[in-house]
């Protein structure tokens, strides 16, 4: 068992500032608001590390009807306020939270490398500038924004299909948050259910935007129970939930609720290319950011020597540091010791036999008295433990693990025969594709089912605000409708009928 | 006999002891000349003598939990030889049957005396009497609140304006997963709510706390009840703490917001008026020294938690009609120090107990 190295900054509380557990106030648009019903949340060693005031759905829906009952902020002021809210997330000590204490705050408890909430602040920063640019660029050109309509016009116009957006928000990373900016951009006020991973992050948002001078009334955080989710869901207008399978079909048909599930993101590296060259690019897709994103890779399809590049991705993550989430250098995601090795037990039973590649220099068979499963995570001796990476070899991409998307570096590297086709792969958020072949390129693009295609080595998590991530969100929010105005609209020349 | 009627029976101004009303209830419903069939004959069985051997509140748990016999019981064989031949058929109540079939009692004026002092709860609480009308949301039937709202009224000299409403029903679409048809009734009873209220002088108003969420949500009927209803009773399921703020600060502010636990095998046990120092925003009185709420440690059933911890709670219930001696009810409770006033220990924060297994649906009832 590996002894827990030194941090670098010392621990001290659970929440990590050396204070009083952290209070997770609901906030309403009159502010912060603590409620009567509370629960305790805890660290990745399992430790309480704070409360969070849980609103009822009776609270959810009285924040609900202040947020629609305020008045309109122009669209210049929002646009500003989030420009400048996103440097204040970065930069700004906010109710006494520095950028220092968010992200180590945040690391601690959703278990994450701290390095993934420091990204995080300058990510935050650049979508928050560029809030104006990614409005204009998701508009249709034939559309004119509502703020630029006047009465004579006979014109499209860009407008929402509601006022207020629910979130229920993921707690794998913190810049998942990024995606509601974008709402706001679009006028939206939106409610946010944080994840008891990591409540930091939208509070921090909710502090920076406010202190940028967005309304109060345009952001509301309202943690509540799992059970009491649903229903910021069916008071908001429309909703953006997080979740697995079960919650993607579940919303599958929904014109009100965008759900957004597993990513699956895959590497594709044909004969001609060879993958020798590409190992960064393919352990970066597989493990960068603790390899928690649904942008990550989890499977990797390969058509020269599958089973030498999964030993290869195997030795080359095998070697990552296993360190506590708040060390500088830490990597690896961090979970309790108990949900670890719950976890490790699943694994054991289903991958651990048919196709585990174990790093060089490491034994398949642990010793006899140790339980097996312990090969797939590493004990840091303080409650909580490192989940290992792990690469599976698969003989075909129809083999039943193939497509499993985990929350820690993850991939199953399969056979790639030209026979194939996209359709092989399955429902893929980000594809890297490492190939000569144009035509296989091109119809990966065109595949509905493959969100986003990255050509060459630009790893599957890469993205730069304005991009679409799972389709525009504008593509959700928004819609186009007719405006004939005044009197000369009807006298115009128009189509038959 | 008349003796410990005089005992089981008196008003709640002159309160015998605990334990003599223990006592007097053991003498009655074990004496074969004015006990039940069901308690006379189980006696039998009983390792101790109960005549004998009870004498205090702490003896009744040499008692096995009987209530579950309840259900199928004849009730003729829970009515007391004593209480024959009064020239009154005993009325029978059926609990909600929230955990199983109904439970039955039999009931002569129990019910009623309960009613009664809550009523003077009531008046502490400010609740307003002889000042317009009560609506009741909740459920007739087999159930005995509706009955003891109609009594209520009369107390407040106020008209007494039911709206029915089936338990069963409704937590049966819930079991079943139709909660649009629950959720459908529930606009049904508020349609009928909203009637009662736009014509009528009304004043009082008990519903459930679904029920008053509901109303919350129609901005209409929530807007009828501020301007009219002066004070509210709400029971019959847990509210969270937060909910109940809620309710009596933001959504129904000018009105006295009181709280009811209570079941149809234990009575009513309103919350009693805020003493300084109270933790709890809300606790509950049994109807001292006839209804009795203990709170005792899940994993130690003979030992009663300390004040201030949480405890699941056991109702002993020694009315002349009804003798429960050991009730451990389905939920747990925080066990609240008595203050003057009021006999027996407060409770505080119902919540339904879970033991992990299936979950119990409360419903909006």
């Amino acid at each position: 068992m590996p002894n827990r190295p030194e941090t670098a900054t010392g621990t001290d509380t659970a929440a990590g500032t050396g204070g009083a557990p952290d209070d997770i106030t609901v906030e309403r648009p009159s502010g912060p608001y603590r409620s009567a019903a509370r629960t305790t949340f805890t660290d990745a060693t399992g430790s309480p590390a704070g409360e969070l005031s849980l609103a009822p759905p009776l609270l959810i829906r009285q924040v609900l009807n202040e947020m629609r009952a305020a008045p309109e902020q122009p669209a210049a002021e929002r646009l500003a306020a989030l420009a400048r809210a996103g440097e204040l997330f970065a930069t700004a000590t906010l109710d006494g939270e520095t950028p220092d204490a968010y992200c180590r705050r945040q690391a601690l408890v959703s278990g994450l490398p701290v390095s993934a909430a420091r990204r995080t602040l300058d990510r935050v920063a650049r979508t928050g500038r560029a809030a104006a640019d990614t409005l204009a660029a998701q508009r249709p050109t034939g559309a004119v924004p509502l703020d630029a309509l006047s009465a004579g016009d006979t014109t499209a116009v860009w407008v929402r299909k509601g006022d207020v957006l629910g979130v229920l928000a993921p707690g794998n990373h913190p810049a998942t948050h990024l995606e509601w900016l974008g709402a706001l951009a679009l006028g939206y006020r939106v409610a946010v259910r944080p994840s008891q991973r990591d409540p930091f992050t939208p509070r921090r948002l909710v502090r920076a935007l406010r202190e940028a001078g967005l309304a109060p009334a345009y952001t509301a955080l309202l943690p509540t129970t799992h059970e009491h989710a649903e229903a910021l869901v069916e008071q908001a207008d429309l909703g953006l939930v997080y979740g697995g399978d079960g919650v993607v079909a579940r919303y599958a048909d929904s014109r009100r609720v965008l759900a957004q599930g597993p990513g699956r993101s895959k590497v594709l590296i044909t004969r001609e290319v060879p993958w020798r060259d590409h190992l960064d690019t393919v352990a970066d897709s597989v493990a960068a950011d603790a390899g928690v994103q649904c942008l990550n890779a989890s499977a990797i399809l390969c058509e020269d020597d599958p089973q030498g590049l999964a030993r290869a991705l195997a030795d080359r993550l095998g070697r990552l540091p296993l360190l506590p989430p708040d060390h500088p250098d830490a990597v690896l995601p961090v979970r309790p010791l108990d949900e670890a090795r719950r976890l490790a037990q699943q694994l054991h039973d289903t991958v651990g036999a048919v196709g585990a590649v174990d790093p060089a220099g490491t034994q398949s068979v642990a010793a006899p008295e140790t339980d097996p499963a312990e090969r797939f995570f590493a004990d840091l001796g303080d409650g909580s433990a490192v989940l290992r990476p792990l690469v599976v070899s698969l003989d075909s991409p129809q083999d039943p693990h193939f497509g499993t998307e985990l929350p820690f570096p993850y991939a199953a590297v399969a056979p790639w025969t030209p026979d194939l086709r996209p359709s092989a792969f399955g429902r893929t958020l980000s594809l890297t594709v490492l190939s000569e072949d144009a035509s296989l390129v091109r119809e990966c693009v065109a595949s509905p089912r493959i969100r986003n295609v990255h050509q060459g080595d630009v790893p599957t998590h890469w993205t730069r605000p304005g991009l679409p991530h799972d389709g525009a969100l504008a593509e959700f929010l928004m819609e186009s409708k007719t405006f004939a105005g005044g009197p000369g609209a009807a006298a115009g020349p128009g189509p038959a009928g | 006999m008349r003796d410990v009627d005089a005992v089981l029976g008196t008003p709640w101004h002159e309160l015998p002891s605990a334990d003599a009303v223990v006592a007097a209830a053991m003498e009655w419903h074990f004496n074969p000349a004015t006990g039940s069939r069901f308690w006379v004959e189980r006696a039998a069985s009983l390792p101790f003598d109960p005549r004998k051997d009870i004498t205090t509140l702490a003896d009744l748990n040499r008692f096995p939990d009987v209530s579950a016999e309840w259900r199928d019981v004849p009730v003729e064989d829970l009515l007391p030889a004593g209480l024959r031949g009064l020239g009154r058929l005993p009325s029978v109540w059926e609990s909600g049957g929230t955990t199983g079939a109904p439970k039955r009692i039999v009931d002569l004026g129990q019910w009623e005396r309960n009613t009664c002092w809550w009523s003077e709860v009531l008046d502490e609480h400010g609740f307003p009497s002889g000042d317009g009308n009560l609506l009741f949301l909740g459920p007739s039937g087999p159930h005995v609140v509706a009955e003891a709202l109609r009594g209520l009224a009369r107390l407040r000299g106020a008209v007494f304006f039911p709206v029915d409403l089936d338990p069963r029903w409704v937590r049966r679409c819930l079991q079943d997963g139709q909660s649009d048809i629950a959720r459908h009734y529930v606009d049904h009873l508020l349609d009928q709510a909203e009637w009662v209220l736009t014509s009528q002088n009304i004043s009082l108003l008990y519903a459930t706390p679904p029920l008053l969420e509901a109303i919350a949500e129609r901005p209409r009927l929530a807007g009828l009840v501020r301007d009219k209803v002066r004070g509210i009773m709400w029971g019959s399921t847990s509210i969270d703490p937060e909910t109940l703020r809620l309710l009596s600060t933001e959504v129904f502010p000018d009105a006295a917001v009181s709280g009811l636990y209570g079941n149809t095998m234990m009575g009513a046990a309103p919350q009693r008026p805020a003493v300084p120092d109270d933790t709890e925003p809300c606790v509950f009185q049994s109807f001292h020294p006839y209804v009795h709420l203990s709170l005792l440690d899940p994993d130690d059933l003979s030992r009663e938690v300390a004040y201030g911890e949480r405890g699941r709670v056991c109702m002993r219930q020694l009315s002349p009609e009804v003798l429960l001696p050991h009730v451990l009810e389905r939920d747990t409770a925080m066990r609240v120090a008595p203050v003057p006033g009021f006999g027996g220990d407060g409770v505080a924060d119902v919540q339904p107990f879970s033991d992990g297994g299936k979950k119990i649906i409360e419903g909006v009832y």
